[in-house]
Formats: structure tokens, C-alpha cells, sequence
């Protein structure tokens, strides 16, 4: 007779397993967001980054943002090189 | 025969020339420089912010360090004596101290101080895009 067994009723989003884990099948799909809309979001984040940095490198005055620029071209350079000892430096400076 | 040929055999066939599994050495786009070297790079276009270098005269600017730059300059004198000078700009704060050969030092002011922070300028944005491919403002690559 109906009504001797129960029956849960059935769920668009979400399944119930044995072990009385949910999985939710809408915030699975959020998940996997697409390609295109997370480097969207990363661009806009570089972008704030950027307009942060420009702002405070507007506060320095020509000698601390001449020390800026030579701080960052030595870590590009560092990026770029491979490890060796450097004496003919030390008898340049 | 080890059990990695013998797979690589099932999958391939022939496993004696291997040679094309090899990554190739210094690529030109990958090529890893030395400090040496691109200080060296860096120089040649540092060496011509100040106007051409008269004939006979070898000269070099370059950035040493975070906080330093270096001046080199080498000629004959007029008795072909060969005459060389070297001076460090060291920033230090708020100012830039300029030290040369006999213990000589001194701060940098009015249109000295100019000149050297437009050519560290000018320094810093062609060096960033001609030897490190950056764009200058940004530091991101081009």
C-alpha cells in the first residue's frame, strides 16, 4: 500500500549518499567556473595591484623612486641569472 | 633489459635511438645569462644615455646593485697615456653620494642629482624592455 515504504522525494540538486554525505550538485557546478570569467577576475586583481603600487610610488620623492626602480631591476636580473661568483664587481666598486 | 625499455619498446617499437627524447641545451629563448653578462647588456645601452662615446674612449654605466650605479670611464690623454676613472653613485635615503678614486665623496645636488636620476630613468625603462622583455611600468612581461 502506498505509504508503507518511505520514499524521500527527489531532489533536483543535491543526492544523499549511504553514508549520509550530500552532494550538491549546484555548488559542484559553481565550481567549475569557467576559464574565461577567472582570468577576467585575476585581471581586474592585477589591475587594482597596479594602480595600489602607482599610487604610493606617487608619494616618493626622484631619488626614492630612482632607489625603486634600481630595487626592481635587480630582482629581474636576479630572476634571470644563473648563480657564479662575481669579483670582478667587487673590484669595480 | 630494464622494465622502462621494455614498455617503452611495447609502446614505440625501435628503443636504440632515444636521441629525440632529449630535451635540447640552451635554447636562444631559454638561455639562462650570467650576472656578468647582463650587467654587460645592460651597460651597452647604459653606456649611450649620455650621448655618443668620443672615439677612443670606452665607457660603462651600469646598475651594480640595489643601491648602486657605477661610472667607467677609459681613454689616452694627450701624451697617449691611458687614463681611466671610476665613480659610484651610492643611494643612500634621500640622497645620492657620489664617491671617486682618492677617497673622494661627496653628496649630489641641483643639475648633477638631475642628470643622474633621469639617467637612472632612462636606464630603468630601456634596460626593462630591451633586456629583460618587462614593461617598465607594469613589470609585467611584453
Amino acid at each position: 500500500m502506498p505509504g508503507d515504504t518511505f520514499t524521500p522525494p527527489r531532489q533536483e540538486n543535491s543526492t544523499v549518499f549511504d553514508d549520509g554525505n550530500v552532494l550538491e550538485f549546484r555548488k559542484a557546478r559553481e565550481g567549475l567556473r569557467p576559464q574565461s570569467e577567472i582570468e577576467a577576475e585575476r585581471a581586474v586583481q592585477s589591475a587594482y595591484d597596479y594602480s595600489v603600487t602607482a599610487e604610493s610610488e606617487r608619494q616618493l620623492t626622484p631619488v626614492e623612486y630612482a632607489a625603486l626602480q634600481l630595487v626592481e631591476l635587480h630582482k629581474v636580473r636576479q630572476e634571470r641569472m644563473v648563480n657564479e661568483d662575481k669579483p670582478f664587481l667587487k673590484e669595480a666598486a | 633489459m630494464s622494465v622502462f625499455k621494455k614498455a617503452l619498446t611495447l609502446l614505440i617499437g625501435d628503443t636504440n635511438d632515444l636521441s629525440y627524447l632529449k630535451m635540447p641545451k640552451n635554447t636562444a629563448g631559454l638561455k639562462k645569462l650570467g650576472e656578468r653578462e647582463l650587467i654587460q647588456l645592460e651597460s651597452n645601452i647604459g653606456r649611450e644615455l649620455f650621448g655618443p662615446v668620443p672615439q677612443g674612449h670606452r665607457r660603462e654605466f651600469f646598475c651594480l646593485d640595489e643601491k648602486t650605479c657605477i661610472w667607467y670611464e677609459e681613454y689616452k690623454d694627450k701624451d697617449g697615456k691611458q687614463v681611466s676613472a671610476t665613480t659610484r653613485y651610492e643611494i643612500q635615503g634621500d640622497k645620492v653620494l657620489k664617491a671617486q678614486e682618492g677617497a673622494r665623496y661627496s653628496y649630489l645636488e641641483g643639475g648633477e642629482l638631475n642628470n643622474l636620476l633621469t639617467a637612472i630613468n632612462l636606464y630603468y625603462e630601456r634596460v626593462m624592455r630591451a633586456v629583460y622583455h618587462r614593461d617598465p611600468k607594469t613589470r609585467q612581461p611584453l
